[in-house]
């Protein structure tokens, strides 16, 4: 059939990009692997000239590739799946990025798009390793290219298109019987971004941990390049700055994430140890593990072994993390895992083929490894570094087993074991241990010197010990850290890594001006060091003295399960206009409003006032309702930061989330004074008619005729409430005023006095009396240490990356 | 033997020792039924909402109580008492299924 309306050149010339970048990262492969085992000095350049060509190839076809996709989902060509599943035109055009990635075969894009910059940039420096490390740049753009292939070899699927149509993805939905299926509506507009996607982190967060993960293959492909050239020990001072950039790149792309989750997701933070969460986590920790055996060989010579082991398994857990998060096989146990996209075996066999040589080759060569037979001192930096970098390599290895074990366990075994009841405990217990120590070694370890160090450095220790005992005891007298929930062990840990955290940031500030004179530019490990710790107190803080404001106030005595552990009465409802006690705060909802065109958006204005001071300030937390078919509503959350602490808000329940229409009616009773009525939830007693009230609530004249019904409502529960409907005249007219009793869902009328002191009252029941929503406002004090401490901590990896560019080229020149 | 090999070895049963109590910390996933069998056991129940029934929740009364019912995958079901407002439980997994009836029903 012809097709009527569709454009099928850029999908076309898309996937031929596709097989020609396969095909290009092939002969690079080759080339540059010849390249490295030539012995012949006109042969390596010859294999190399054709290896970088090939290269460039593949280079120039990723970024068609890129071009081409960017192109098809900016101008709305919805023939194509990837911009009908992913994109829609009232899409805000800023997060088109973000829709990029949103689908499996753009987040592989961007992996290869970083690879080609990397390539080209090795290519360009012209170092003596190019080779070696271009052909395992070149190995990975082929498994990356495979992934995005969509060729079928007999049944089996290889990688999956982006240029796939939508008539070709649902080849039998019967639209397709019409040549002219593109006129119809439902083609007319995308299903749209995820509601949760469409946030500002979404569109720079994964680029920065998409570089992370690229750029962790570099120290990866200088290690392979050392055991493949037999030439051990000569990489690891030009490699240092390509080891802390990734390490450096990876931990703020991870925070980015965490700073997205804390913004748009409802969890309540910024940390849930999801395994997605975590499978990025494992080879940042093996990175740093890495930098500092790395740092150590520099110095010392000794380590030299660990640092292959740390490269080879960074880069193999950043495999490892891909296949964990993209095959499915985390299933249930991770909220937010990818999609199944039928490639596990793709994707296990990407995994085996970076480890499976990797791993062999180090074996075969590990005895080679040049080592130091002799031990390092005790009093030696490079002995406590090296215990640092093993509890960050042990702690990698322990939250590997606590993602992973499951999930394979099960796989394997057909068993159906699940996480702990607990899931966030079962990883905080243990890793609370990890900051303790961790931030007692970053404190100490730099004023150790190499080899070994003489009796005065204690002196220089007096001073940050002293302020850290300060700044703790004032904190904890002043503060203090509530977390009491998981007993007091738990709780003194938390005061232990405190302290840590304290000393290895006091310690390391010190450091600057005692051990390097304040000089800035070699203090890039210090300033490191500060962010990490600043990090630390941050989570600890912000943690622990989480505090929920929105407790109910409403005084509804709630039975609980005793079993339940639950915190119970974390949410709090508050009904349109008024003004609700929630802590410190009255809050008020004000309104609601939709600011899109198409209505899907509600925000929530919610006015907060201090009860202590004029203080005020409004939060909008958002409604959105779900693209892509689902039902239902994400709520996004609004914060009001402060320096000192964030409220953090969101909506749990809106009123007007499901539009069930209000059909109750209005009940007549005839009562009498001291009469009784029920209703479904209790009964209410008329007390008394008062003639022409003036209270508070309404201002009748004597020469008014008007009468007030006083009636006290009695709930199931034993709350009491009062109601006061209104029967009045207002020229020769007889109205009334309805008094509602919110908490109860009835409205109660005054409708008519009759004979015998006898009054018409009209009850309605009904659960849709007015808006209203269910607000959790949480309280995180100094969540903002932690976002600063990754600032620094980035830009203390940057100052440390071209202070030691700059010292491995005077260590190149003074070699001349 | 050297002191770092103590200390490693130190800091391998130390993780070991970690791991084994995270081992016993596990539960398992079951079905309405196996769960019945665990009173008093934390288990995970993978069931679906039962859109057949209504969903008790009103936050005027009270918004910390939701009750529903949830059917499993053998068409057991039980009613869940919920003490929170409800989270959204999917995060980004795309339903492919629902898009193609989308595509259909328009």
């Amino acid at each position: 059939m012809n097709y009527i309306g569709e454009h099928l050149l850029p999908g076309q010339l898309g996937h031929f990009f596709i097989v020609l970048a396969l095909v290009s990262a092939l002969v690079a492969t080759i080339s540059y692997f010849k390249a490295t085992n030539s012995r012949d000095l006109s042969d390596e350049r010859s294999w190399k000239k054709l290896g970088r060509i090939a290269f460039s190839i593949n280079a120039f076809s990723i970024l068609s590739v890129f071009v081409l996709l960017v192109y098809i989902m900016a101008s709305h060509k919805f023939e194509y799946y990837y911009a009908w599943n992913h994109t829609s035109r009232d899409m805000n055009p800023q997060y088109l990025l973000a829709a990029f990635w949103e689908g499996q075969e753009g987040s592989f894009l961007l992996w290869s798009f970083w690879y080609v910059v990397i390539g080209l940039y090795f290519i360009a420096r012209k170092t003596k390793w190019e080779a070696p490390i271009m052909s395992v740049i070149a190995i990975a753009q082929i498994c990356l290219a495979t992934m995005v292939l969509g060729l079928y070899i007999g049944e089996t699927m290889i990688g999956s298109n982006p240029f796939l149509l939508v008539r070709e993805k649902f080849a039998d939905a019967p639209v397709f019987a019409r040549a002219d299926y593109l006129s119809l509506p439902q083609m007319q507009d995308g299903q749209g971004l995820n509601q949760l996607l469409q946030n500002y982190w979404m569109v720079i967060h994964p680029p920065v941990l998409f570089l992370g993960f690229a750029a962790s293959i570099i120290p990866f492909a200088y290690a392979i390049a050392g055991l493949w050239k037999k030439d051990y020990g000569t990489w690891t001072r030009e490699a240092l700055p390509y080891s802390l950039f990734a390490a450096g790149i990876l931990g703020l792309g991870i925070m980015m994430g965490a700073a997205w989750a804390y913004e748009s997701l409802t969890f309540g933070g910024y940390w849930a140890w999801d395994p997605v969460e975590n499978a990025s986590l494992v080879p940042w920790l093996i990175l740093v593990a890495g930098v500092h055996t790395q740092v150590i060989f520099n110095a010392t010579g000794h380590s030299l072994r660990t640092t292959y082991l740390f490269f080879i398994l960074s880069f193999i857990m950043v495999v490892f993390s891909t296949f964990l998060t993209r095959s499915g096989v985390l299933g249930d146990s991770s909220v937010h895992s990818f999609t199944d996209l039928g490639m596990n075996t793709q994707l296990l066999l990407f995994l085996l083929i970076f480890t499976i040589p990797s791993l062999g080759l180090y074996l075969v060569r590990y005895k080679q490894i040049p080592h130091i037979a002799r031990e390092e001192e005790t009093s030696s930096r490079e002995f406590w570094m090296f215990i640092g970098s093993l509890v960050l390599f042990l702690s990698a290895m322990v939250i590997t087993w606590q993602n992973s074990f499951n999930p394979i366990y099960n796989k394997i075994t057909g068993q159906s074991t699940a996480a702990p009841e607990d899931v966030e405990f079962s990883y905080n217990k243990i890793q609370i241990f990890v900051a303790i120590v961790i931030g007692l070694l970053t404190a100490f370890a730099q004023y150790l010197k190499y080899k070994k160090t003489g009796k005065g450095w204690l002196k220089k220790f007096v001073v940050p010990t002293v302020i850290t005992a300060a700044i703790c005891v004032i904190y904890f007298l002043v503060s203090g850290l509530d977390y009491d929930k998981k007993g007091i062990g738990f709780q003194i840990a938390i005061y232990l890594a405190f302290v840590a955290g304290v000393y290895a940031l006091v310690a390391n500030a010190s450091y600057i001006w005692s051990g390097l004179n304040g000089k800035l530019k070699a203090a890039g490990g210090s300033i490191t060091h500060v962010g990490f710790a600043l990090s630390l107190i941050g989570i600890l803080i912000s943690a622990s003295n989480r505090k929920v404001l929105s407790f109910n106030t409403t005084g509804i005595n709630l039975k609980w399960d005793e079993r339940s552990k639950e915190k119970p009465l974390e949410n709090l409802t508050l009904i349109k206009g008024v003004p609700t006690d929630m802590g410190d705060y009255m809050a008020t909802f004000v309104n609601a409003d939709s600011t899109n065109s198409n209505g899907n958006i509600s925000y929530y204005r919610i006015d907060m006032m201090r009860k202590d001071s004029a203080e005020n300030f409004t939060l909008y937390p958002n409604l959105i309702r779900n693209t892509k078919g689902m039902e239902g509503f994400s709520n996004n959350p609004d914060s009001k930061h402060y320096w000192n602490r964030d409220i953090f808000s969101y909506i749990t329940y809106a009123a007007d989330m499901d539009n069930r229409d209000d059909t109750a009616q209005f009940k007549r009773y005839t009562v009498n004074v001291k009469d009784t009525v029920y209703y479904s939830n209790g009964f209410f007693t008329l007390n008394t008619v008062v003639p022409n009230p003036n209270n508070k609530k309404y201002q009748f004249q004597p020469t008014d005729t008007a009468l007030m019904a006083d009636i006290t409502v009695f709930s199931k529960e034993g709350t009491r409430f009062t109601a006061q409907p209104v029967f009045y005249v207002e020229g020769n007219e007889a109205r009334y005023i309805v008094d509602t009793v919110f908490a109860q869902n009835i409205a109660i009328a005054f409708s008519r006095v009759l004979e015998n002191q006898k009054i018409e009252l009209q009850v309605k029941e009904s659960n849709r009396m007015v808006p209203f929503i269910a607000l959790k406002v949480y309280e995180f004090p100094h969540i903002n240490l932690l976002w600063a401490g990754i600032i620094v901590m980035t830009m203390g990896f940057g100052v440390s990356m071209v202070y030691r560019r700059k010292q491995g080229r005077l260590k190149a020149i003074n070699k001349i | 033997m050297k002191k770092t090999h103590i200390i490693i070895l130190i800091f391998i049963a130390v993780a070991i020792a970690v791991l084994i109590s995270f081992m016993g910390d596990l539960t398992t996933y079951d079905t309405v039924a196996s769960a019945r069998q665990k009173e008093g056991k934390f288990v995970h129940l993978i069931a679906k909402l039962d859109k057949s029934q209504p969903v008790e929740y009103d936050p005027i009364k009270n918004p910390n109580y939701m009750r529903f019912m949830a059917v499993d995958t053998l068409g057991n079901s039980t009613p869940v008492i919920y003490h929170n407002a409800m989270k959204c439980p999917s995060k980004y997994k795309e339903d492919v299924e629902a898009n193609k009836n989308n595509l259909s029903s328009n």
